[in-house]
């Protein structure tokens, strides 16, 4: 049997449901609304502070699947009762507060006959009227609003499409721009590596694999046509330092040294030959010994390691130590292995001047200048355009006629039937030559060679036991005032700077000039 | 106990003697509805009511046709300074009966009517204003050290002009709580003055019927009245309301807050519930909306609230708080 409240009832369930749905519009448009504006800020950081693309179609549907739950949650997480919903239909509905009424009734029984007629009033009043009307379910004001967003998404997208097709063509054109570049540094690296490979010269193996990372690097970083160039400068730039690097000569080992040397290696079984042979002379012999030595088994090399270490700290401890012993020692504290220290040893042995004087070419030790200069030359027609194309000296060594192999392709092996050099000293397309950018080693033009202008050799000073003279100055001064008046301070100085100048002998002509120095401080 | 089909037979009697005696008053006050329904929703009540307005717009007039109407016995009192409570209430004169004995015998004033007009009443002195408390709200009167009770139903029209303040004594907060509504009587209209004029400035006189014959009849209508039943959240309504008119309750109107200085008494919830089952019987139903509450909320508030200083000197009104504190509700 069904009461009067029955039909008041479904009303305001069905009423709720109505509230239900109109809430989830309401909010899933608010959501979305949120949803597109975060969109768009992830957008605008993607494209402009990452430079990604704005978004992309798994990120927007995975964040709309959750505005939609977010929207869910939300919605059904304010249950209303049905005397709330009662109070907002009786709001809406114009129906005087019949329904809140009539359920008020229902829920506490014993019905009075006032009552009654309360509910048969309320249950007439109810019968055929529809109150959908009070709850709508319109589209929200949001939604209209959705437009911005969505249509800031798409431009963010287009234009990130146009900016990407931008940044390829960029990177296609300095991927162009380097391309001739890296081919000849590959050319270079692969050709340094046979070399290597035929001298057995750890050093050039290196520098040809710089080259090889070089060619990867420039690669990579050749975006632009702009940064194309200025990679490929730097990655020129820094293969020609460490070439030049390279030709420096082996620092000078005194013969003091050596004798040090020789003396601490005796004291050592492994070492004893390479020690006889330094006193003899014979440092070519005594890079061998060495290199005999590192061969052996680990804790012989070790020994010897740790005996020429130790021989390496003395001669430091007396400020005896050459530029390349100290690099030596320097590693051999950093953790280098012992056979490895030994071989520096020896090499270093080989590259002194004596050694080449008094021994045959060393099979590991067959890098000769020329080449270094040819890859220089080669290096450096890379990086001031020197393609051989009518810019400096071309490449078949004669000067001015016109375009010619570039000068990298010459660094081979004599007799190969490559192309010379023109002139070894001064490659082609390097400034200073013909036009002086100023950038060479010698502003003045070109270097004189050692025949012609004698032996070049560094003047090293002896840091002996005697006095010196130190001043320290911790800092420069801050903008506090000074504790002593200038007046008091030059009455206090004048007398020992007169003595000074008293006891120096100036020059007659400089004279005038000290006194009229010491008359511009004196104080008014 | 009442059946159903009685009890509606009874709210429909009361409906039609409502509209009956609506329909009487204005043959005699014309184009003040709001007024004849407050005094009529006060009558079925058992409240009493203060007419503020004008001399001349027919308060006495509508205080006697009311009394015709319901077939009740009538009296005017007009508050003058000099009037003594006495005057009011009545006093114990020596009198003399047959065999020469003398003794004291209550005289009944002017109060002991079913309806009583007390025509500016705010001319008289507070002690003599004050007599009346007594009479209004327990329905007797004591002299002499004997009660003396009074007819029921008994109802207490009292009229205060707005304009002349000179020389008038402002009724105390305890005496305007116990009127159950306060109504203003504006200025008729043009339209309406032209009946007006037609209707007393001729021979013909409108005839008054009696719409109601005895006592009891008022009596049985006023509880009718009193079995209308409402929600609890109507109930809150009308409670929500006079908080909203106490400037500390956290229900408070700004405007409340600002220039109040004592808000609505129980009284006046009691007034609005009264006054909302009646409106409620009117519009057909057997239950109290909010909106009667909202309906009567003027005429049953206005008159409890006291304002502070500074409301009354930047002439804030009651009604205005009143509205802020309905608006506020029905947010």
């Amino acid at each position: 049997m069904s009461s009067p409240t029955d039909p008041i009832q479904r009303t305001l369930r069905g009423m709720r449901q109505r509230m239900r749905a109109r809430d989830f519009v309401e909010k899933i448009a608010r959501i979305a609304l949120l949803w597109g504006a975060a969109l768009v800020l992830v957008g605008v950081v993607n494209r402009w502070e990452l430079g990604r693309m704005p978004w992309d179609a798994p990120f927007a549907l995975w964040s709309a699947l959750a505005a939609v739950a977010v929207a869910v949650i939300w919605t059904f997480a304010r249950r209303l009762s049905l005397r709330a919903v009662a109070r907002i239909v009786d709001t809406r509905g114009g129906t005087r507060d019949r329904f809140l009424t009539a359920l008020t009734f229902e829920e506490k029984g014993g019905a009075s006959e006032m009552r009654a007629l309360v509910m048969q009033e309320c249950a007439a009043f109810f019968a055929g009227r529809d109150f959908r009307s009070a709850i709508p379910v319109p589209m929200p004001r949001e939604v209209a609003w959705l437009l911005v967003p969505a249509t800031a998404l798409l431009m963010l997208q287009w234009n990130a499409r146009d900016e990407s097709a931008l940044r390829l063509a960029r990177e296609s054109a300095g991927q162009a721009e380097v391309a001739p570049t890296v081919a000849k540094l590959e050319q270079l690296a692969r050709e340094a590596e046979e070399r290597a490979a035929e001298t057995d010269d750890a050093e050039l193996r290196k520098l040809a694999e710089k080259m090889k990372r070089s060619a990867a690097q420039l690669r990579a970083e050749a975006t632009t046509k702009e940064n194309a160039a200025k990679a490929a400068l730097a990655e020129l730039s820094t293969l020609e330092q460490l070439v030049k690097e390279l030709q420096k000569p082996p620092s000078e080992v005194s013969s003091d040294e050596l004798k040090q040397l020789a003396k601490e290696l005796a004291k050592i079984d492994a070492t004893r030959d390479a020690a006889t042979a330094i006193e003899a002379g014979r440092l070519a012999d005594a890079a061998q010994a060495l290199d005999e030595a590192a061969k052996q088994e680990e804790p012989s090399a070790e020994n010897a390691a740790q005996s020429l270490k130790q021989a390496l700290e003395r001669l430091a401890q007396q400020r005896q130590l050459s530029e390349g012993l100290q690099k030596l020692s320097q590693e051999m504290g950093s953790g280098q292995r012992a056979s490895e220290a030994l071989q520096k040893l020896a090499q270093m042995l080989r590259q002194m001047p004596q050694a080449k004087q008094g021994s045959k070419p060393q099979p590991g030790n067959t890098r000769s200048p020329q080449s270094l200069l040819e890859l220089l030359a080669a290096l450096q027609n890379l990086k001031y355009g020197g393609d051989g194309e009518g810019k400096g000296q071309p490449s078949d060594g004669k000067p001015g006629e016109g375009k010619g192999k570039v000068a990298m392709l010459s660094f081979a092996k004599p007799g190969e039937g490559n192309p010379q050099s023109g002139d070894a000293q001064m490659p082609t397309g390097m400034p200073g030559g013909e036009h002086d950018t100023g950038t060479t080693e010698t502003p003045f033009g070109k270097q004189g060679s050692a025949d012609e202008k004698g032996t070049e050799a560094a003047l090293k000073g002896q840091l002996g036991e005697g006095e010196s003279l130190s001043m320290a100055m911790p800092a420069a001064p801050d903008g506090s005032k000074a504790s002593l008046r200038y007046k008091e301070l030059y009455d206090a100085m004048a007398p020992a700077a007169q003595e000074a100048v008293m006891q120096e002998e100036i020059p007659l002509g400089s004279r005038f000039f000290i006194k009229r120095y010491f008359e511009s401080i004196r104080p008014e | 106990m009442p059946t159903p089909a009685s009890l509606e037979s009874q709210v429909e009697q009361f409906r039609a003697t409502f509209h009956r005696l609506h329909a009487e008053l204005g043959k005699m006050m014309v184009g003040q509805d709001d007024v004849l329904d407050g005094v009529l929703v006060a009558f079925f009540s058992g409240g009493h009511v203060l007419l503020e307005g004008v001399p001349g717009l027919g308060k006495t007039m509508l205080v006697r046709t009311l009394a015709d109407a319901v077939n009740l016995t009538f009296s005017r009192v007009q508050f003058t300074p000099d009037l003594m409570p006495a005057d009011i209430v009545g006093t114990n004169m020596i009198s003399e009966d047959e065999h020469g004995r003398k003794s004291f015998q209550f005289q009944r004033g002017p109060i002991f009517a079913h309806i009583v007009l007390a025509d500016e009443i705010n001319r008289a002195t507070p002690k003599t204003q004050s007599a009346l408390l007594e009479a209004m709200q327990e329905n007797h009167v004591t002299v002499g050290g004997t009660q003396h009770p009074l007819d029921a139903p008994f109802l207490v029209l009292a009229t205060q002009n707005p304009l002349e303040m000179e020389g008038t004594y402002p009724l105390p907060e305890a005496q305007l709580d116990r009127f159950f509504f306060k109504l203003k009587v504006r200025f008729p209209s043009a339209a309406d003055l032209h009946t007006i004029l037609d209707r007393t400035t001729t021979n013909e006189r409108p005839k008054i019927e009696k719409v109601l014959h005895n006592p009891a009849e008022v009596t049985t209508l006023r509880e009718v009245v009193r079995q209308v039943p409402l929600a609890p959240e109507i109930q809150s309504h009308a409670i929500d309301l006079v908080m909203g008119t106490h400037p500390d309750s956290p229900q408070a109107s700004p405007l409340a807050k600002k220039y109040v200085r004592y808000g609505a008494s129980p009284r006046g919830a009691q007034a609005l519930i009264l006054a909302g089952k009646i409106y409620a019987l009117l519009d057909g139903r057997f239950h109290v909306a909010e909106a009667d509450i909202d309906k009567a909320a003027a005429a049953a508030l206005r008159h409890r609230i006291i304002l502070n200083f500074e409301g009354e000197a930047e002439g804030a009104t009651t009604d205005d708080v009143i509205a802020e504190v309905l608006a506020q509700a029905r947010k």
